[in-house]
């Protein structure tokens, strides 16, 4: 089985097809047309998002994008925030890479020291899943009592149940 | 029993709202009332026969062979949407049914699911998913002082404005989906006539026993706030992004549980009012 390859040795690169961008007050809003999810990147995730341009390594990305921080620190920053945006699929995938484990709290707690005492926010990637239209006006969601099916956003509603 | 196609149209209404032609149709007499109770705030009767979405009612008469009370289904367009059902829950289901069919389609409006009270010249929005006591508050708000916009949609324009959508206030008793429409005027509230911009987003449901400790959001997180509960955004994106931005420019926004909606609506006039004083600090930007 072949090594996987560490973090700082890979070469992010920004997916960009089926992906409408709108920066709002500094952060990204990023709309993800096959998944029909938003993001909201912060400011750090956003800014390391827009350098993987697939010819700069992680430590590349932290010097040019955290200059003030040690380079281990920020290499930290960096390896959370591109774990992070590719969890959400913005990034190109690259099966030979070695994943981050975002379960350690460790880890998370150290970036979330470094980021404050830089006065930055740690890479932060939030997600919702844009609602289909039955579901984004009145009606009974999934799993709540029902006494017609047209009452529920399914038009579904069995013994008493909306279902899906 | 009739069908669409067998079916004559004893009585029509066609109407215009946000720029989407709805159609309506039905196959008895003296349901006038019904049909014009169809039509949405600030919906205008048009006289085009084209329209962009047809409902068609057929209603079966009772006392057919096995039946004892009429029975109604709907059709939009020519797929039927509802199928022998009370005729009641029919005009019931339609008049939200055309809602939706006008917040997807209309060609210069963004809907997000929310309540809306203007309060100093600027709206405060609640959005929020049904039963998440959207309604609740915003009666909680009008009884002190807010203009009433909706318990249903925030309309927004290019500019990111919120424009009024002045249905009756609809109240649901605990432990019940059916809702009880009121009159705005009962809780001694105005109706917003023009459109303001939002000076805050309210992004919270009700949570017994909860106290109201809010986190503020970024306008980012703001926008995605919004965008789960905007009718148009899988079909629009691009426009639906490009409004929400605009309309958070200048807004505060909230996001937290809430218990009892008397407690909440004081506090939230209150920080609107300062608001509507102060100027808002805006977080640090990164160097790119």
């Amino acid at each position: 089985m072949a090594n996987k390859r560490a973090l700082s040795e890979e070469f992010p690169k920004a997916l960009s097809n089926n992906l409408l961008v709108e920066e709002v007050a500094g952060e990204l809003l990023v709309f993800d047309t096959r998944s029909n999810r938003a993001h909201c990147l912060n400011a750090s995730a956003a800014a390391i998002w827009q350098h993987c341009d697939g010819t700069r390594s992680a430590t590349s990305l932290a010097s040019h994008l955290f200059p003030k921080l040690p380079a281990a620190d920020g290499e930290r920053l960096v390896t959370i925030g591109l774990e992070r945006l590719r969890r959400r699929h913005l990034l190109e995938d690259d099966p030979s890479r070695a994943g981050v484990d975002l379960s350690k709290r460790e880890l998370l707690k150290k970036v979330a020291i470094i980021a404050t005492a830089a006065g930055i926010a740690a890479p932060l990637v939030s997600t919702v899943l844009a609602p289909s239209s039955a579901y984004a006006l009145s009606c009974i969601p999934t799993g709540l009592m029902c006494t017609a099916p047209l009452q529920c956003c399914t038009q579904r509603c069995i013994d008493l149940m909306c279902v899906p | 029993m009739e069908n669409i196609q067998s079916a004559t149209w004893a009585d029509s209404l066609m109407f215009t709202s946000f720029g989407v032609r709805i159609g309506v149709r039905v196959n008895q007499h003296a349901l006038g009332k019904e049909l014009q109770a169809l039509m949405p705030p600030g919906a205008e009767a048009s006289t085009s026969s084209a329209a962009d979405k047809l409902y068609s009612i057929v209603i079966n008469p009772a006392g057919e062979p096995h039946r004892d009370a009429a029975l109604s289904s709907l059709y939009e367009d020519s797929q039927a949407v509802a199928e022998n059902c009370d005729p009641a829950l029919v005009f019931k289901f339609l008049e939200t049914r055309i809602r939706r069919t006008i917040a997807e389609q209309a060609p210069e409006r963004v809907f997000i699911h929310a309540g809306v009270v203007e309060y100093r010249a600027r709206a405060i929005v609640i959005p929020g998913p049904s039963l998440s006591g959207k309604s609740t508050l915003v009666s909680e708000l009008i009884r002190r002082g807010a203009t009433y916009y909706s318990d249903e949609c925030a309309v927004l324009d290019e500019y990111g404005r919120v424009h009024p959508f002045a249905k009756p206030l609809s109240l649901r008793h605990p432990g019940s989906f059916d809702a009880v429409a009121y009159d705005v005027e009962a809780f001694g509230a105005a109706i917003g006539v023009k459109s303001v911009p939002i000076g805050m987003v309210v992004a919270t449901h009700y949570c017994a026993g909860a106290s109201w400790r809010p986190r503020r959001l970024s306008a980012g997180h703001g926008a995605l706030e919004l965008l789960a509960h905007c009718i148009a955004a899988r079909r629009e994106p691009r426009r639906v992004m490009a409004t929400l931005k605009a309309a958070l420019a200048n807004a505060h926004i909230l996001k937290g549980a809430r218990g009892e909606a008397s407690e909440l609506a004081q506090l939230l006039l209150d920080r609107a009012a300062n608001l509507s004083t102060s100027t808002d600090a805006r977080p640090a930007k990164i160097n790119r």
